[in-house]
This record gives structure tokens, sequence and C-alpha cells, in this order.
């Protein structure tokens, strides 16, 4: 057992640079300046405390959605629900600043709630069918995304729009509801002690609860024998609404430390960086900051290089892809292995995929 | 921002029951179709294909940008088909050799060509939103002889793009294909009874690649519609979720090639109606959800048929 975790951290880490290297190459054939570009990339993090600043507050909002894709993937729940409620977490904190008249901390703090159960609320439709009729979560959250996100930019564009303002944004929300900034000459917030300690429940419940317990057991094999059908569609009901709780909360402290004004007219995507982060993470909470970081830091840095030389920041997504094709084809842990066994897997992979087409879901 | 006019209940009628409407609903449906039926062939032989999307996008671009380069309208198809089945077929290689999760993997080409696709047009372009400075190749509208004279029926199917009757044959083809061929009958049982299949001497994975393949080919000509057909040329992110649609088409049309053309033709409703009921008071977010909403609705019901059918087994 740990020496498999081990083999798999190595993999990972043999994932990310293998990802690197193809990047770099990608990039010695578009740039003029190769080695410019690349320094960019790989120091523009660090060559001014602005920039270190943009690395950590891009590591915050996404240790939150990388939480809430574990925990689902963990039972082996592919929803995506994760985005939208990001999206709804946000907004619900926009429109709390904006109404609600209460001493900072109060407020703060109903905002914080209120925004983790709109979340929560957001997954409730892909959570259900899933857990009682076996509809494809990944579809169906896949199109709640896109209802949430319609109807957060119809309340942002006749709710709380501010027409003074010069671009589409709401009213300003007041300063006494920003959270406190930790790091003077950057913008890293409170966020930071947040993340970390929802971090430390996330790998609580997962591996010191008896919920954890079974959430990883659905994971390991949904059809155990020893769960009642009662059992399995709770774990699979719950594990989506913790995901959509999770990023609801991230949405409200991305929008109180990092904004004045609501203005998302789209996703910003970070639900599904979430996704790269929790398999960077191999589903482990206190991993995930780690693997948040790391998305953070090619972001930082590609924005840096993309100013800097002709290289596009898109870039990002290439790694993105690679790092996520390469863990999760196990590509270099089955070098690792013998050849046996890997036949052996291939057999069980080929039954199980088949099985996943009789009773799984309605896709 | 205009106020909308005041819409009575008649002209609303009139709206929905007017050729144009139907004309371009079809138009609308082709790509989720192709989509669809992409996602027919895949999950019938046993693979979740997520992939379509990015497939799609990628073909959307491939397509202008060889078409650009070399003027010739077959060359980019063809070439765009057979770059589309590698990138279908490397999902087979990671789900079926290297035993990764379908959709984690699905996902992961997704990414890639979403940021892919960008990259290379700005590489090419300097522009990282359209294509408009390559001068690509269309495919072609058609007037249909002798159904163009039949009145409202002529006007609703003729005059439409290539693609979409090819869209509607290849339907028709694939159902007649998948239950009444050998190869069709294998890549079922690919699904259902992969045992009973090698037990016979047939490879399932063979024949899951060569569902892929399928698959592939048919998200590639989704793809190309949307850029060679649908609109003149590539828009980034121009696909705009119609691979999951078409997922979700082939979810509603219970994995019967006919039922998702049916599926794809009433997402397609549901997304012309949008359009044309942005006159009507109802603010537009509302009307541009109603796709999504019937989507979720589909898979919902779905469900419960399959399920309920399931217990009285």
């Amino acid at each position: 057992m740990e020496l498999n975790r081990f083999k798999k951290n190595i993999a990972v880490i043999l994932s990310v640079a293998l990802a690197l290297l193809i990047s770099f190459i990608i990039i010695l054939f578009v740039s003029d300046e190769p080695l410019n570009a690349l320094k960019a990339f790989i120091l523009g993090p660090f060559s001014t405390s602005r920039r270190f600043g943009n690395l950590i507050e891009k590591t915050i909002p996404l240790i939150f959605t990388g939480l809430a894709a574990s925990v689902m993937f963990q039972a082996k729940q592919f929803s995506l629900i994760a985005d939208g409620a990001f999206v709804i977490g946000g907004l619900v904190a926009t429109i709390l600043a904006l109404k609600l008249n209460l001493p900072p901390i109060l407020t703060i703090l109903i905002i914080f709630i209120m925004s983790s159960i709109a979340g929560g609320a957001c997954a409730l439709i892909p959570a259900y069918l899933k857990s009682r009729w076996k509809t494809n979560e990944f579809v169906v959250s896949m199109m709640m995304n896109s209802i949430l996100q319609l109807f957060a930019l119809y309340i942002l564009l006749n709710v709380i729009r501010d027409p003074n303002s010069g671009f589409v944004a709401s009213f300003l929300i007041p300063e006494k509801y920003h959270l406190p900034i930790l790091i003077p000459g950057t913008r890293i917030h409170f966020g930071l002690i947040i993340a970390p300690i929802v971090t430390i429940l996330a790998y609580i419940m997962i591996y010191k609860t008896k919920l954890g317990y079974n959430i990883r057991m659905v994971g390991f094999n949904p059809n155990f024998a020893l769960y009642s059908g009662a059992k399995l569609s709770f774990i699979i009901f719950i594990v989506q609404i913790i995901g959509g709780i999770v990023a609801g909360l991230g949405g409200a402290v991305e929008i109180l430390g990092m904004y004045d004004r609501y203005q998302w007219q789209t996703s910003p995507g970070l639900g599904f960086d979430g996704m790269t982060v929790a398999i960077l993470a191999s589903n482990n909470p206190l991993m995930v900051p780690l693997g948040a970081l790391f998305i953070a830091y090619i972001r930082t840095g590609a924005d840096v290089m993309a100013r800097t030389s002709e290289v596009p920041n898109e870039m990002v997504y290439i790694i993105q892809g690679l790092v996520m094709i390469f863990i999760t084809a196990n590509l270099l842990v089955s070098l690792l292995k013998d050849r046996k066994i890997n036949r052996n897997m291939d057999t069980q992979v080929a039954n199980g995929a088949s099985e996943g087409g009789n009773n799984g879901t309605a896709i | 921002m205009v106020r909308p006019k005041e819409v009575t209940m008649e002209q609303l009628f009139d709206i929905i029951f007017s050729t144009g409407f139907f004309h371009s609903t079809l138009r609308v449906s082709t790509p989720i179709i192709f989509a669809g039926l992409a996602a027919v062939f895949a999950e019938r032989s046993g693979v979740i294909n997520v992939s379509i999307e990015g497939v799609m996008l990628t073909a959307a671009l491939s397509g202008v940008i060889i078409s650009a380069y070399t003027g010739n309208i077959w060359v980019s198809v063809l070439v765009t088909i057979l770059i589309c089945v590698l990138m279908s077929l490397t999902l087979g290689l990671l789900t079926l050799n290297l035993g990764a999760n379908s959709i984690m993997s699905g996902l992961a080409l997704n990414i890639l060509a979403q940021g892919g696709t960008v990259f290379v047009l700005y590489t090419l372009t300097g522009s990282k939103g359209n294509s408009a400075q390559l001068n690509s190749l269309q495919i072609a509208n058609i007037e249909l002889p002798l159904i163009k004279n039949i009145p409202i029926v002529g006007e609703i199917l003729s005059g439409q793009n290539i693609l979409t009757y090819v869209a509607i044959i290849v339907a028709i083809i694939s159902h007649i294909f998948l239950f009444r061929t050998t190869t069709g009958v294998s890549i079922r049982t690919a699904g259902e009874n992969p045992e009973a299949l090698t037990s016979v001497g047939i490879n399932v994975k063979k024949i899951r690649y060569l569902a892929l393949t399928i698959s592939g080919i048919f998200s590639s000509l989704a793809g190309i519609f949307l850029s060679m057909g649908y609109m003149n040329g590539f828009t980034a992110n121009m696909t705009a979720g119609r691979g999951f649609i078409g997922i979700a088409a082939n979810a509603m049309g219970n994995q019967l090639p006919l039922g998702t053309l049916f599926a794809s033709i009433l997402f397609g409703a549901a997304d012309s109606a949008a359009n044309s009921l942005q006159i009507l008071k109802v603010p537009t977010q509302f009307i541009q959800m109603i796709p999504y909403i019937t989507t979720i609705l589909g898979i919902f019901i779905y469900s419960v048929s399959t399920s309920k059918r399931k217990r009285r087994a």
C-alpha cells in the first residue's frame, strides 16, 4: 500500500515533467527567442512581488474547486457541477454583500454559509437524478452549468448591475466586507487561511470518518456487495452535494477576496481546472494545495510568457491536457510494472469497461 | 437595450409554425445529429466517448486551415477526417490499452483541443478569436430538384447544406448497419456482452477500435459543418457544448441511430426556438436555457423508462 502510494507520487511527478518537457519543445518550435520565452515561463512567477502575489491568489480558488472534485472523484462521481456552483457561490456572496447591513464579521460568516448552501443546491438536480434514476451525472451537471451560468448572467444584467460602472459589473461590494489582505503589496487575502482549513476538514472527512470510508469503498467498487442500494445512493448523492458546497464557498471567498464588483459574464472555468488539480493530487485532499499551486504556477508563468514573447498563454491547456492524459492513463506506472500483471490488468479493464456499458448509467 | 415588442399568442404561433423555423431547425440540428451518432457508435461498443466535443473543435479548425492552404475542399475534408480518427483512436489507446478512465481521458483530450486550436490559430494568423484572415472554403447548400417545387416541404427541405442531407442519410444507414449487418451486431455485442463476442473468436478491442473510428468520422463531420457550412470560418470554442448535447441526444434517443436523429432535431428545434423567440418579453437568458432544460428532461425521461423496463424484466 505504502509502496503503491510512493510509486503513484513518482508517476505524477514524472507525468508533470514529461508534459512540461513536451511544452518546452513546442515553445522551441513556435518562438523566435525560445530561451527568453522559457525563462519568462519558468522564472516569471517569481520575478516581481506582484507576480508572486498572482501565483498565490490564483492558487486559492483552485484549492476549493480541487477539493470539490477530489471528494466527488473519491466515490467515482464525475460531476462537473463545481464550475456552476463556484459561479453561483460568488453571485450569492455579491448579492448578500450588497443587501445585508450587519457587523462585517457576522455578514461575512453569513455570506460563507449561504454561498455554501447555494453551491450545494446547485448540485441537487444531478445528484438526485444520479442516485435515484442512474442518469449520467456528467451530462446533467454539464447542462446544469450552462443553465446556472445563464441564470447568473440574468441576475448580473437585470438585478445587481451598476449602470454607472464603465463595464458590465455589479454595484460596488462595500469595502468592509472585503477579506483582509495578508501580505501588503500583493492581493493575497484571508482565503489563504480558509483554504487550508477546508483542506484539513476534507482530509479528515475522507480518511478519518465512517462516511469517508464508505465514500472510498464506493469509489473502490460501486457494486460492493456489502452495500445496500439505499446506502449506495446516499453516498452517490452526498458526495456531489459536498462538492457543490465546497465549490460554492470557494466562489464566495474568491469574490470577497479578489473583486470589488461581481463581473463574471461567463464562468471563469475554475471548476474544470479543479478536476486537473484533483488528478494531480490523486484525489487526496492533503495534496490538493500542491496540485493547485502547480496549475497556478503554469498559469502565471504562461501569462508572463505571453506578455514578453509571442507564445500564447493557451500553452497552459496543452500542459494541463497532457498531464491529465499521462496520469489517468497510468502511462508511467505501467512502465514500472512487469508485463504479466499488465496483461491481467488489460482483461480486467476490458471487462470493467463492458460492465460500465451495461448497467452503468444512461449515456 | 431595446424593449421587446408586445407579441400576441397568434404571432408566437406564426413564428413557430413557419417554414423558416423548420428550415433553421434542420440546419441547427446537423452538428448535433453527427455528434449524437458518434456517441451511439462509441457507446454501443462499450466505450463512453466524451471527447466528441474536442474532436469536433479540432475538425472545425483543421478543415478551415487545410482548405485555406490547399484550396481543395476534398483534400481538406479527407485530411480532417483522418486527423480526427487518429484523435478518436487515441482515446481508444488510452482507455482500451492503458486502462485509463474514459471520461477523464475524454475530458483531457477536450482540454487539449480547446487550448491547442487557439494555440495553432494564433501561431498561424496572429488572432486568438477567429480565422477571418484565412481564405477558407465553404461546403455548398443545394436545391433539391422536384422536392423544391412541393409547397411547404420544399421550402423546409430544399436549400440545406450538403452535410445536412448527409447527416440524415447517415442516420438511416447507421440504423440498418447496426441492426442488419454482422459488423453492426458485433459492435452492439461488444457493449452488451463482450464475453459472448470473445467466445465466438472475435476480438472485442478490435471492434471497439472500429466503433471509435466511426465515432471519429462523425465527430469530424460535425466540426466541419460548423466552420465550413453553418459559419464561414473558425471561431474559438465554436462547438459551444454541441458535442455534449450530442451525447445527451444519444441518451434520449435510446442509443438508436434513428432515435438519436429525432432527439437531435428536437434539441435543434429548442435551439432555433430560442433564437426566434427572442422578440418575446421573456429575458434572453431564460430562452437560451431551453435546450439545456430539454436535455436534462430528455435524459431524465429516458432513465426512468429504462429503469422501469429493467424492473419489469
